[in-house]
């Protein structure tokens, strides 16, 4: 049963006036102007200690500090020698939701592991970075910490990891009170950071994709039960 | 005879390269600042040449290089010339406006009177009130001529609240003129020079209040500026420009900023005493408490012209924090507020001020 509630929007006579109210806006609109002019006056004859001028970040010369757990571009642990730790058991390829990633094995005779990867595809247009294949790792070989989450290029190529872009030497510590409010661009290069369009475009063949999302499909192991 | 033409060339180009156009560009990188500092952001600073950034001034360059190598796209069911010609007429009808303002007091150079106004009209103020009913016409022209359901509404609501506004616009400046006496802009800011107690300036604002408060929401609904914005709602509705791009669209938003100048200057030469500063006689500065300082003629009116200045930058800035503060009328709150409020109010500024003057 609807029932009808009356409500009386009619304006009171102070309200219908306008000005008590549009100046108490523009007080707060111009006391905003004049402290932010205020600082940024400060600021240009070089008083630097105080509040800044803005609550914004000049992204991309400043950004913000990312969450110490933030799920961002893959990478592969390598040992001292620059062997990655994977030893290609397929367990990150197995849990992967978006079939992303692909592991080709070979076999590594010269030391404990027997396999390692000949190849080792993460196609970042699939992933959806959750994060399975970290947690599925028996080695800790791969990991998402990199901080990096500027990924863009123009050409879909650029998407498909291989090996050498996965074997970053060490993570991108960006999280750090130390990293806060500096311009990262200056810092990242001497970290061994890359964007991903400095990458050389490899000249990958794309028509493993489909392939192998019709392979799953048919029912191979790993693949999620068909509908 | 040539003379005086030269003159009045020079006037023109003066008022134009001086004042009008630089205060107008400035004024679209001004309006991207100031609402940046007011909502605590930086705005505008990206824009660079050779690395130099200058808080953003070359934006004004990207925007205008932008704006002029777009395509002029004239859409094949508008009508061409009316298409076309719309933008001028607004870009005209507020630059012209400009010329009976004004900006300074009469010069004396070589025994030749030089008024520092371009025309000395003694229908000043009704020819401000002519050209300024001519923005209708833009509005009127774009809105039509693009032959677009939306630009022709947008146009629609555009020329109702454009004469809604202009009735009380009108009327609140009568009451200006019934104060002294005269139709001729000169005499005006001439009459708001002496003070009241020694210390309070004869302006407009003082000896008018209701009017200034009549004629400032008046007017900022003739600029089509936010709390006003019906006609044209960029964020959403989309108005009567709907169909121009390019350097038209462009010319659109440069009379808009020209608009903002031209009423910053009327309410200063209205409300605020034009060129006058107070306390400041054709002498020198003459105080309440009978302490004067001696200046020459030509330092009284180089401050006199930038005192004219200064207010009109200061009522640019304060029609840009009205704009980034108010948000928009509903359709029907803006006419009741025309009709219902602010005509009754004007009818009774007229009324009262007439009774006074008569007594």
């Amino acid at each position: 049963m609807a029932r009808f509630v009356h409500v009386d929007r009619q304006a009171s006579f102070a309200s219908s006036l306008y000005y008590p109210a549009v100046l108490t806006g523009l007080w707060i609109t111009a006391r905003h102007f004049f402290v932010n002019m205020g600082r940024h006056m400060l600021h240009a004859v070089g008083v630097t200690s105080g509040k800044p001028g803005s609550t914004t970040l000049q992204y991309p010369e400043v950004m913000r500090p990312l969450p110490r757990v933030l799920r961002s571009k893959h990478r592969i642990k390598v040992h001292e020698d620059g062997r990655p730790k994977c030893t290609a058991c397929m367990l990150c390829e197995t849990s992967c939701p978006d079939f992303c990633i692909s592991i080709t094995p070979m076999e590594h005779s010269g030391s404990v592991e027997e396999k390692a990867p000949a190849e080792f595809r993460i196609d970042l247009d699939r992933c959806c970075f959750c994060g399975f294949c970290v947690a599925a790792c028996p080695k800790d070989a791969i990991y998402m910490d990199t901080q990096i989450m500027e990924l863009s290029s123009d050409r879909r190529e650029n998407f498909v990891l291989r090996l050498p872009d996965l074997l970053d030497p060490k993570p991108i510590p960006c999280t750090g009170p130390e990293f806060q409010g500096k311009d990262l661009s200056k810092i990242l290069p001497h970290l061994g950071w890359r964007k991903l369009d400095h990458v050389k475009p490899a000249r990958v063949d794309l028509s493993y994709r489909t392939e192998r999302v019709k392979g799953l499909q048919r029912g191979n192991p790993g693949a999620h039960p068909a509908p | 005879m040539l003379i005086e033409i030269l003159i009045s060339l020079a006037k023109v180009v003066a008022l134009l390269l001086v004042i009008i156009l630089p205060l107008a560009t400035l004024l679209t990188w001004a309006e991207r600042k100031q609402s940046a500092v007011m909502q605590d952001r930086l705005g505008a600073n990206r824009a660079d040449i050779l690395g130099l950034r200058v808080w953003g001034l070359f934006n004004i360059i990207a925007d205008g290089i932008k704006a002029f190598t777009k395509e002029d796209w004239v859409p094949p069911f508008a009508n061409r010339f009316l298409f076309n010609i719309a933008p001028f007429v607004g870009l005209f009808a507020a630059m012209v406006t400009f010329a009976v303002i004004p900006f300074g007091p009469p010069l004396t150079i070589g025994g030749r009177q030089i008024a520092l106004q371009v025309a000395d009209l003694n229908v000043g103020f009704l020819y401000i009130l002519a050209f300024g009913s001519m923005g209708v016409y833009s509005v009127v022209l774009a809105g039509w001529s693009s032959n677009n359901k939306y630009a022709q509404l947008g146009a629609m609501r555009g020329i109702s609240q454009m004469i809604s506004y202009e009735v009380v616009l009108g009327l609140a400046l009568v009451g200006v003129v019934l104060v002294h006496g005269s139709v001729r802009l000169p005499d005006i800011v001439a009459g708001q020079g002496g003070h009241w107690f020694g210390w309070i300036p004869k302006w407009g604002v003082f000896t008018q209040p209701l009017a200034f408060l009549l004629f400032l929401p008046a007017a900022i609904a003739e600029t089509k500026r936010v709390p006003f914005d019906i006609p044209e709602g960029e964020s959403e509705i989309i108005g009567y420009n709907l169909e121009y791009s390019g350097a038209k669209f462009a010319l659109f938003l440069l009379g808009e900023f020209i608009e903002i100048v031209v009423l910053a200057a009327l309410i200063t030469t209205l409300f605020f005493g034009g060129w006058q500063i107070p306390w400041l006689a054709d002498g020198g500065f003459v105080f309440g408490n009978g302490a004067t300082v001696e200046l020459s003629p030509l330092v009284v009116t180089v401050l006199r012209i930038s005192g004219f200045l200064l207010k009109v930058v200061f009522f640019c800035w304060l029609q840009l924090l009205i704009r980034w503060t108010l948000p928009r009328f509903r359709f029907d709150h803006l006419l009741r507020l025309g009709w219902r409020e602010m005509l009754p109010l004007a009818l009774l500024n007229v009324v009262v001020t007439a009774l006074v003057m008569l007594s």
